[in-house]
């Protein structure tokens, strides 16, 4: 735990002491800002964090996560300095999930900024506050498993332009594969909408937490830092 | 540096083409081992690509697969001593390692996700519980014998139809999340898909369409009727469960099952389309036209009569009750005696005037009393008894209802002079204690003395005979009845506030003994809308588009300070 937290408190000091860090958070409120008032900027619209969510983890999640990660990983094999990471005296899991830790830490302050918006809600209106904070559980979830994809795109190239967009392309592959699932059928369509990271975060968004959409991001994440451990880790042999 | 010395030798370096490169490279066993192994990658990728989305293509996709296999298999063989030296090798050793650890993982995941797939534990936290199906609605689609689709057509971005769209859309995922094999659902634009809206004959729309696959059976929903009651019951239609027949009583004064007017207060067309939602057949019936109650009648409904019964009608409609005839009857304050009579017979006897709510009433209207959950009466009194009659099923589904000006009903004779087989008499709602009756129907407040007596404008009876008559045993079956002393409640005006619809909707399902129907509670969407005027919407989009990203653009400039 102690190096975890010696490297969880390194990567967050990059993270809050680069200008660019906060420059990227100021332009995914910018975006999650227009996305808020095009959700509640029309007839009926509902006072809930729904359409904004919505939107904001189709589209932000699957930019702003293989940015913030591409950087871990894959700077510091083009400066060489993981060799001396890996050849200090700690594990590789440690390395693997401290990284994810200061990543997730960086996404879920951008996304509680966002409760800015849910009071704004409050403020003019009467939202139904369960839905809010299932919303968001499902949010910071959804994150999480986005970030172990890019997290694991970034070991796998020196160039950080390169990890993040493989980490955009699987991330989207993940994200759309309901997409495929529409024009199948049977097993097959149903395994595919399973598999989607859209359509679990669709039951927390309307307000419902199910332990099989809650396993399925703990799983979704635990597997692919499995992958980022073993990516680290071959580096010894390769 | 030292790499491009020490390596081999680069194509620029030794002055090679990239076509000779790859000629070296494919010429030999290795070579043609390699174009086998690409191209039974290819054959085996193509395969499975036809097999999952060219269903017509299935015998040719399995050949290309076997083809493909083959060609794998034999590109294994020819490089057979290469492969084995790369898997036992020593990074070939920490690869397969590697490979089985995550292939090892990945099935762990994949089991414990199907194990919380199949045992999960929802939380609902919509103030409403809006998302938590009925459990009748659960059975229906557990139950479901053929797949059933759901086609929902709604013209896109038009905001009167994107406020049922959310809803129908919701509630489409929760039935489908129910029942993930049987059950499917599209939404479609009916502007642009002319020819499946012409096909699913769509007038009118937004509307649902539930369709059985294999029975080919389907059953048209149009808005507002999006509720869970009316899904659950279009399922069954379109699994092929048979309609029932109401008669809708006629000739009296009653209230206009044509008139479709939203607005009016003697039009009923809407109930007609509730009833047509809950999978009945309403037939209007004229008693002086045909001097019987069809067979085929599983209740008749008679709203709001301003006239007395004529001649032979009387008799028509007493010999139906007694031969186990279920009535709806909706009546007025002060209604026709014919009608009246009906009721006395089996113990029932209108109370003289209207009633006048003082405490829960619909704002300054106490002649339109509101009835609030513990008004409703709960049944079996003794909840650990058994309860056969399911009178409950009327009302404890419900939240508000209100009777626009009512009448009150009383019991003809006391419960120890009631001979107990032949009818057994419900009281649904009372009125509170601050309520009474009077003769003035401008009335708007009631005289201190006339307070606490118990004024009970529904009731529900079951009988066999009327009241001190010995049923006969081998008799037809059972007589049910129930009666409110109010019709305004189910006009166009009324019935789609509070929950007016449902309680009326309920009642038939009673009489019809469709009790499965009445039970899917209705479950309230609460106005949550954000309305705004034009001065607070600018201030909504300032404070979005700028506050937030201008600050966080604040720390970065304090930042970029500090490194520097």
């Amino acid at each position: 735990m102690r190096n975890i937290r010696a490297i969880l408190r390194k990567e967050l000091g990059t993270y809050f002491a680069s200008p660019m860090a906060y420059i990227m958070a100021g332009v995914f409120l910018a975006l999650t800002g227009v996305f808020f008032v095009n959700s509640v900027d029309q007839p009926f619209a509902e006072a809930s964090v729904r359409g904004l969510l919505a939107t904001s983890s189709f589209f932000l999640l699957t930019l702003v996560s293989p940015l913030l990660t591409m950087r871990l990983f894959a700077e510091e094999q083009k400066l060489g300095t993981l060799e001396l990471l890996l050849t200090a005296p700690v594990r590789d899991y440690e390395v693997v999930v401290a990284k994810f830790l200061a990543s997730f830490v960086m996404l879920a302050s951008m996304a509680l900024a966002t409760l800015f918006y849910a009071a704004l809600l409050a403020y003019y209106a009467d939202p139904d506050l369960g839905p809010t904070f299932s919303a968001y559980v499902g949010f910071l979830l959804y994150g999480a498993a986005t970030l172990a994809m890019g997290l694991l795109a970034s070991t796998l190239s020196s160039n950080q332009i390169v990890a993040a967009v493989v980490g955009f392309g699987l991330i989207l592959v993940f994200t759309l594969v309901d997409q495929v699932s529409n024009i199948l059928s049977g097993t097959v369509a149903r395994v595919l909408e399973r598999l989607s990271l859209s359509a679990h975060f669709d039951a927390f968004n309307r307000g419902v937490i199910d332990t099989a959409d809650i396993a399925y991001f703990l799983i979704l994440m635990a597997v692919f830092l499995f992958l980022t451990i073993r990516s680290v880790e071959s580096r010894r042999w390769r | 540096m030292a790499r491009s010395t020490q390596g081999p030798p680069t194509t620029r370096e030794t002055g090679e083409t990239v076509f000779a490169t790859l000629t070296r490279l494919l010429s030999g066993r290795q070579g043609i081992s390699a174009i086998g192994a690409v191209a039974g990658g290819l054959a085996l990728l193509l395969g499975l690509v036809l097999l999952l989305f060219v269903p017509a293509m299935r015998g040719a996709a399995y050949s290309v697969v076997v083809l493909g296999a083959i060609l794998l298999l034999l590109a294994l063989m020819v490089s057979f001593s290469t492969v084995v030296k790369a898997v036992t090798g020593r990074r070939g050793r920490y690869g397969t390692n590697t490979t089985a650890m995550v292939v090892a993982f990945v099935v762990l995941g994949i089991l414990i996700e199907v194990l919380a797939f199949r045992n999960p534990v929802r939380w609902d936290l919509t103030a409403t519980r809006r998302f938590s199906l009925a459990p009748q609605t659960r059975d229906i689609l557990t139950g479901l014998q053929e797949p059933v689709r759901a086609t929902a057509f709604f013209v896109a971005g038009n905001p009167s139809q994107d406020q049922y769209r959310t809803a129908v859309e919701d509630l489409m995922k929760e039935f489908g999340r129910q029942q993930p094999k049987l059950f499917s659902f599209r939404f479609l634009d009916p502007d642009r898909e002319v020819t499946i809206a012409k096909e699913f004959d769509i007038r009118q729309y937004p509307a649902v369409v539930f369709e059985g696959r294999d029975s080919g059976l389907r059953h048209q929903l149009i808005a507002p009727f999006f509720e869970e009651r009316n899904f659950a019951t279009a399922m069954l239609i379109a699994t092929g469960r048979q309609q029932k027949r109401l008669y809708y009583l006629t000739g009296h004064g009653e209230k206009d099952l044509g008139d479709v007017a939203p607005d009016s207060r003697e039009g009923a067309a809407l109930l007609a389309s509730g009833l047509g939602g809950d999978n009945y057949d309403v037939q209007v019936l004229s008693l002086a036209q045909i001097p019987l109650v069809p067979e085929d009648a599983a209740a008749l409904i008679i709203a709001g009569p301003k006239q007395d019964l004529e001649g032979e009608e009387s008799k028509i409609l007493e010999q139906y009750l007694r031969g186990g005839g279920r009535v709806l009857f909706l009546l007025e304050p002060n209604p026709p005696a014919t009608f009246s009579n009906l009721l006395f017979a089996w113990g029932i006897k209108p109370v003289e005037g209207r009633v006048v709510e003082i405490f829960n009433s619909v704002a300054g209207q106490p002649q339109t009393p509101l009835f609030s959950r513990d008004q409703y009466f709960r049944y079996p009194e003794d909840p650990s008894s058994p309860d056969p009659f399911h009178v409950d099923l009327i009302t404890r589904p419900l939240d508000e209802t209100y009777f626009p000006g009512t009448a009150a009903f009383q019991q003809r004779l006391p419960p120890e002079e009631m001979v107990k087989e032949s009818v057994a008499l419900f009281r649904l709602v009372r009125a509170t204690v601050l309520s009474c009756i009077s003769q003035d129907p401008e009335a708007k407040t009631c005289p201190p003395e006339s307070l606490g007596r118990e004024l009970v404008p529904a009731w529900a009876l079951q009988g066999f005979a009327p009241i001190n008559e010995k049923p006969d045993p081998a008799g037809p079956r059972k007589t049910r009845i129930v009666v409110f002393g109010d019709s305004d409640f189910v006009s166009n005006y009324h019935i789609p506030s509070k929950n007016n619809r449902d309680l009326v909707l309920n009642a038939v399902n009673w009489l019809t003994e469709d009790t499965a129907l009445a039970n899917i509670r209705p479950n309230p969407i609460p106005v949550r809308y954000l309305i705004l005027a034009e001065n607070q919407k600018q201030l909504l989009r300032a404070l979005s588009w700028f506050v937030l990203p201008a600050g966080v653009v604040l720390l970065a400039a304090v930042a970029w300070w500090r490194r520097r």
